[in-house]
């Protein structure tokens, strides 16, 4: 009796610390009749398909048939379809409705914390996707009765396919989030996101594909074998991470500090693949890991650099009540905050640190000289391409603040950023061509001097600068600091403007009874944190 | 507790929302929030409801800026938007777990708070059907015992009413006379004026964001009076004789004004009720035939029409 009571007890206290929109999530979920029909379909479909597979197959049972792997295949192929088509318009299709009505507000009105919605719609689609996956379970079990594919492989291709799938919802609770309208949504659904999923779906089965047939039973003693996998499961999960921070961002209510927590994040996230690629240098012995993790870690910060010019520029007294009293460790959580100039700063910081490093690196490298000099050359291209960004953004600034003063918004900086930096590609070589149609050949020509990206691509045969990496050099960091220069002081307001707000006695000191009382009640989410302050 | 919007401004590019904004108002009393289409009721209620931040101003309860904590003032606060319910696959049950899950309710608090909230709008009939199903009536009964799921203070209701049947109404105005008596501030903004005067005990009227008359239901009526007696609005009917019956009232001294309005005589009695009661007898004396005498309750629609000019922004 005791047990039993303990046993309620135990699933009691589990029930309370449930995400409640994964309770919801699920409820919902099991009511409606558009899961249940995708589910009766799917098991249908399979039950069919191994019928007819062995029907149509005079050679089943054999000891040295390969029926198993190929029926694999064929499920694997299904589910992944599936899971890849359904989970991620249902999960996200349900967010972009909430949004869209008032249902969302409802729940930003309660206590429930941003990032345990955007966690539950995930966790719950994972759910979902798990109960399709138990639905396809039995099949599975018959194709490795039927031969030709081993219990390892089996369970590690649909360790990867929950991997894909988590990318994919992820993906599509980011465009339910984004607050634009629902059929924007819908179409942006359609362009990106199937296109997104889709890529992923195709790449992961080609993948599953060839590695099955190698066959990755026997393999899984390996360390050589365990180590590029895991450094992929690594990145996949710091990527579809950066994606939750992104979606956690955008449901935030804009007078908060909706930056911290993406910019913690992604430097967190920086400093451990800073220690995976180390590792991988050392582990495989060539000095290219380091250049690799540098380009691609600056392409993420100089996208993060060109949208952060569209963050708030007045710090408002939400933001102002979390900064530090110490001066000492306001500075540097300065670049952490919310706030254009705050994320100018955490970026630049951030992509100089990034290719100091990968500097660092290169010449402490014992590998071959002349890869060194290469990977140096293209640290300085990635170099400049950063400059020409950040003096398109800081223009976007100037422009937003002088011309556009009364008729764009402080969130549309990075779209003028991008429109220029289109401009600045695409104008210069049209005008080439009006000028020149006869013999057009614009590399290496003045012509490029506005492309950001021409200091990378017109390296030479051998990846080095060229007159072109010199002139852009100077082009880009001369514009760079006058653009700066001229939003110096838009730039030191907001710096000086980071200070903490100042007690205000009457407005916390004095409480009745019963808003002491009401506040003092425990205010608990999921996660069982105090959501107070 | 003691709710307070101090110099409130909202604006939406170029469109004034809300300009400067203030009043007040206590536990236990009902407050009637009043203006034309687009005067900005909604987005006052969002930024009191933390949804939304002001450009300027301070919105306190009981001293706590709900702008600088929105996070502390959540708990105080019962938001009912004029939306209701949309989740299709939810019992209303579910949907109360929900919300009471989302405010961190737990163990048999929760059950204990969901049962009562369910006895008190009257859903405990019909806990298991599903919204979808539910009439209007009944999902504002929903709304309305989601906002109260973790008995907040202050509730803050925007046209909880519209759409709703007679009886829907009255069961309504019952519920918020309850709450109110259980010491709740209630905000509510309707455009159904008469069943609000019932109802409140002051109210807050505005027109194009800008405040134009708030206070208690007596401040109300008295605003612009430089005397502070008291007086009574009575009308009357006589039998063919309101032109008479017009000349004399304005003859007489206790009478403060007086006009026809279609089959009666409106006319303001300076004095308590002795003083309508004095009236009565007067006008018998002087002959008329009176077929009804009665007092006047504060008229909020007429007040609303003749202090707002129905302008949009």
């Amino acid at each position: 009796m005791s047990m039993v009571n303990g046993l309620t007890g135990v699933a009691s206290w589990l029930d309370d610390r449930m995400n409640p929109i994964v309770v919801k999530e699920l409820r919902q979920a099991v009511q409606s009749k558009f899961v249940v029909s995708i589910l009766m379909l799917f098991l249908v479909i399979l039950l069919t398909t191994l019928l007819m597979y062995v029907l149509n197959t005079d050679t089943i049972g054999q000891v040295t048939g390969n029926h198993g792997a190929n029926l694999f295949h064929i499920f694997q192929g299904m589910l992944l379809t599936t899971c890849m088509l359904f989970v991620p318009i249902y999960v996200g299709g349900r967010l972009a409705v909430e949004r869209a009505s008032t249902t969302s507000d409802l729940l930003f009105v309660s206590t429930i914390r941003p990032s345990s919605i955007v966690w539950g719609k995930l966790l719950a689609g994972m759910i979902v996707t798990a109960l399709i996956f138990s639905a396809c379970a039995p099949f599975m079990v018959v194709t490795y009765l039927l031969r030709g594919i081993d219990p390892p492989t089996i369970l590690f291709v649909i360790g990867l396919d929950l991997l894909v799938v988590l990318a994919a919802v992820q993906m599509a609770i980011l465009i339910g989030a984004i607050p634009i309208s629902l059929v924007f949504k819908i179409i942006l659904g359609l362009f990106l996101g199937v296109n997104f999923i889709w890529a992923l779906g195709l790449i992961a089965f080609s993948l599953i594909w060839e590695m099955s047939r190698w066959g990755i039973g026997s393999r899984m003693g390996e360390w050589e074998f365990w180590a590029p996998v895991l450094g992929f499961v690594i990145c996949w999960l710091g990527g579809v991470g950066l994606v939750f921070f992104l979606t956690v961002s955008l449901i935030s209510s804009p007078p908060s500090n909706r930056a911290f927590p993406l910019r913690l994040y992604m430097t967190c996230v920086w400093l451990v693949s800073l220690a995976v690629f180390i590792y991988l240098e050392s582990f495989y012995g060539h000095g290219e890991m380091l250049f690799v993790w540098a380009a691609f870690a600056s392409a993420i910060l100089l996208t993060a650099m060109i949208i952060s010019v569209s963050e708030r520029d007045k710090i408002g007294p939400r933001l102002r009540r979390s900064i530090p009293n110490n001066i000492l460790l306001r500075a540097p959580v300065f670049p952490l905050f919310s706030g254009a100039a705050s994320g100018l700063c955490w970026s630049i910081s951030m992509v100089v640190l990034t290719l100091g490093i990968a500097w660092f690196s290169a010449m402490l490298n014992t590998g071959s000289r002349s890869f060194t000099q290469e990977g140096i050359h293209m640290l300085g291209a990635i170099g400049i391409t950063g400059l020409y960004l950040l003096a398109y953004a800081m223009t976007a600034v100037l422009l937003r603040r002088w011309l556009f003063r009364h008729a764009a918004a402080v969130a549309s900086t990075s779209a003028i950023a991008i429109f220029l930096i289109a401009m600045g590609c695409i104008v210069p070589v049209i005008l080439a061509f009006v000028m020149n149609p006869n013999n057009w050949d614009i590399h290496g020509d003045w012509w490029l001097a506005l492309n950001p990206l021409s200091p990378i691509f017109e390296l030479d045969n051998n990846n080095r600068w060229t007159a072109l990496q010199t002139r852009t050099f100077f082009i880009a960091t001369a514009w760079s600091i006058i653009m700066v220069l001229l939003n110096i002081r838009w730039l030191f307001g907001q710096v000086t403007a980071f200070r903490p707000l100042a007690e205000e006695a009457d407005e916390l000191s004095v409480g009745s009874a019963v808003a002491a009382a009401a506040i003092e009640q425990p205010t608990t989410d999921n996660t069982g944190a105090s959501t107070d302050g | 507790m003691h709710i307070q919007i101090d110099n409130l401004y909202k604006s939406f590019g170029k469109t004034v929302a809300v300009n400067d904004l203030s009043f007040g108002f206590e536990s236990g009393q009902i407050f009637a929030f009043v203006g034309p289409n687009g005067s900005g009721k909604t987005t006052t209620m969002r930024i009191m409801a933390t949804l939304d931040t002001p450009d300027a101003g301070r919105c306190r309860f009981d001293g706590l800026n709900i702008i600088h904590y929105p996070e502390k003032a959540r708990r105080l606060i019962g938001y009912m938007p004029d939306n209701l319910p949309t989740h299709r696959d939810l019992t209303i049950h579910d949907y109360l777990d929900f919300f009471a899950r989302a405010y961190g309710l737990r163990g048999r608090r929760r059950k204990n708070m969901i049962d009562q909230i369910e006895d008190f709008t009257n859903l405990k009939g019909i806990r298991q059907k599903t919204l979808k199903a539910l009439s209007k009536g009944m999902k504002q009964r929903v709304s309305l015992a989601r906002a109260l799921i973790h008995d907040p203070p202050l509730l803050l209701m925007d046209e909880p009413a519209a759409g709703l049947d007679p009886r829907a109404r009255v069961e309504l105005r019952e519920l918020l006379r309850a709450l109110a008596d259980q010491g709740k501030a209630i905000l509510i903004s309707s455009h159904i004026l008469t069943e609000l005067a019932e109802m409140a005990n002051g109210a807050v009227i505005i027109e194009r964001g800008k405040l134009l008359r708030a206070g208690t239901m007596t401040q109300i009526y008295n605003h612009g009076r430089t005397d502070q007696e008291p007086y009574q609005h009575v009308a009357i009917r006589t039998r063919d004789e309101n032109e008479r019956l017009h000349r004399t009232l304005l003859e007489m001294p206790n009478v403060k004004a007086a006009r026809v309005a279609g089959n009666h005589v409106e006319a303001e009695v300076a004095g308590d009720e002795d003083a309508a009661c004095e009236l009565v007898a007067e006008l018998l004396n002087k002959g008329f035939r009176l077929i009804e005498f009665k007092q006047v309750q504060a008229d909020l629609e007429k007040l609303f029409m003749d202090v707002t000019k129905g302008d949009v922004q």
